[in-house]
């Protein structure tokens, strides 16, 4: 790479002395400058494709339906690979997941409104509260229909922090920053996502 | 209670809960009931693993996209978080020894790619051949019971079955309460690649609307043509060639592209 910028600059300016200072200076600043196009696909998927599951996943928790997420899927990946020139962070994951979380939203409320919800709508949301023991939460706690249908009744944005708190294991400050929301507002949402999650998987067991 | 059990506080307030979970049993048997309830939540959720395909898909789009805009722009300003939806292109030096050949290589390779997927660029020639075609299929189609290989005016049985046998997804338009009822589905084989074929009901005749995806260089402006007593109304969008051929009147078939448009394009 060093070598054919070299060349390029070299033939530009035909001086041969002080363009080596140059040289370093643009291979140092601009990496992805003049990189050919499948060098740029390469280096794009080996960076993201790693993290396809855990944004099918994302995906998948708040359009809940296959084709949607993955036709959402793939457009975030386009739009990633038009701005990675731009991300010079070093946590990918977090960084494609916003990607992923925005272009559902998008959709979300281009095509299906009624599923969105400011997360103050708590109460219109109302599963019924029940009260359940911890031996009847952990006997059919981790039923996974049962919890498919719970989530299912919660609103994306909750849906969304306890996807990526307890299936990406994302610590709040990550959480903060994918899901766009200020730190502190991370653990109160969390917990009342917890806690929604809680009414209406035992309202789901009393029955 | 939930900082505490993500391990998420800091370490004053911290202690400040331990202690108290140690003094208080009411508390602590509530916050190992929350923890219990986590923990099965967690272990019993369903995580969704993305389909094989859509590795491919995705390995594929990307090709594509290269092949449209050959040079990626530096975002050297690109925004902190959320990716910028516009881009302009940079096109790379030329007359340059090293970044043409790098450039050439690679859009040959893109080539390559694209053109297994992307019709060849039109010329007056291969449109009259490819009207040949299209009136054959549709005639085809016409003779003895090979109207559709998905009989249903369910756009929604219709479009899942042609999408898994081709590798483009066309949308469907409901036209039925316009005149123009689905009558299914069904696979063709035009332009050297598979098609989709919408066949569609007006009044007695049908009407065979073929798709497929659209190169970047294809004519957008919709044309007529009146062959052997058929007509066919070519148009396409950002995404797709569109082809209608039937032996219903022009002006039908110009309606039916109006409603088909305004239904699809909603999307």
């Amino acid at each position: 790479m060093a070598l054919s910028l070299k060349a390029e600059h070299a033939s530009e300016t035909g001086d041969f002395e002080s363009d080596r200072k140059i040289v370093k200076f643009v291979v140092v600043q601009k990496r992805e400058e003049t990189q050919a196009p499948q060098a740029q696909v390469i280096s794009f998927e080996k960076a993201m494709l790693p993290h396809l599951d855990a944004a099918y996943n994302l995906a998948m928790w708040l359009l809940r339906n296959e084709q949607d997420a993955q036709d959402i899927v793939q457009e975030a990946y386009l739009r990633a690979f038009k701005s990675f020139g731009g991300f010079h962070g070093s946590n990918g994951r977090a960084w494609l997941l916003t990607i992923v979380r925005n272009t559902s939203y998008t959709f979300l409320k281009k095509n299906k409104a009624a599923d969105l919800t400011t997360p103050f709508d708590d109460e219109i949301h109302a599963c019924g509260y029940e009260s359940v023991s911890p031996a009847t939460i952990l006997e059919h706690g981790e039923d996974a229909a049962l919890i498919s249908e719970a989530m299912d009744e919660l609103p994306a944005e909750f849906r969304e922090i306890l996807t990526l708190r307890h299936m990406e294991g994302l610590s709040y400050k990550e959480i903060a920053e994918v899901a766009e929301i200020p730190p502190g507002t991370v653990m109160s949402r969390l917990a009342r996502a917890r806690g929604k999650l809680k009414e209406c998987l035992a309202a789901r067991i009393e029955r | 209670m939930d900082g505490y059990l993500d391990g998420e506080l800091d370490p004053i307030t911290n202690q400040k809960i331990e202690q108290h979970l140690r003094e208080c049993p009411e508390c602590d048997q509530a916050y190992k009931a929350h923890r219990t309830f986590i923990g099965a939540v967690r272990n019993g959720a369903p995580y969704y693993k993305a389909p094989a395909k859509l590795h491919e898909r995705i390995q594929l789009s990307l090709r594509e996209q290269t092949a449209k805009e050959p040079v990626r722009n530096v975002a050297g300003d690109a925004p902190s978080f959320a990716p910028s939806a516009r881009q302009t292109t940079q096109t790379a030096p030329s007359g340059t020894k090293w970044s043409l050949l790098a450039l050439a290589a690679g859009i040959i390779v893109a080539a390559i790619v694209a053109l297994n997927f992307m019709p060849q660029s039109r010329r007056p020639g291969d449109d009259q051949f490819l009207a040949t075609q299209l009136i054959a299929s549709h005639a085809r189609s016409l003779l003895a019971n090979h109207l559709t290989d998905v009989p249903s005016s369910d756009q929604h049985t219709v479009k899942p079955w042609l999408d898994a046998k081709l590798d483009f997804a066309p949308a469907i338009a409901e036209l039925s309460s316009e005149g123009f009822p689905l009558i299914g589905g069904r696979l063709d084989y035009l332009d050297n690649r598979p098609v989709a074929a919408l066949v569609y009901g007006r009044r007695k005749h049908f009407i065979n609307l073929f798709i497929w995806p659209a190169a970047a260089d294809v004519k957008r402006t919709p044309e007529t043509m009146s062959r052997q007593g058929y007509q066919l109304l070519h148009w396409a969008d950002s995404d797709f060639n569109y082809w209608a051929v039937s032996d219903v009147n022009i002006n039908d078939l110009q309606s039916f592209k109006q409603k088909f448009e305004a239904q699809t394009s909603r999307h």
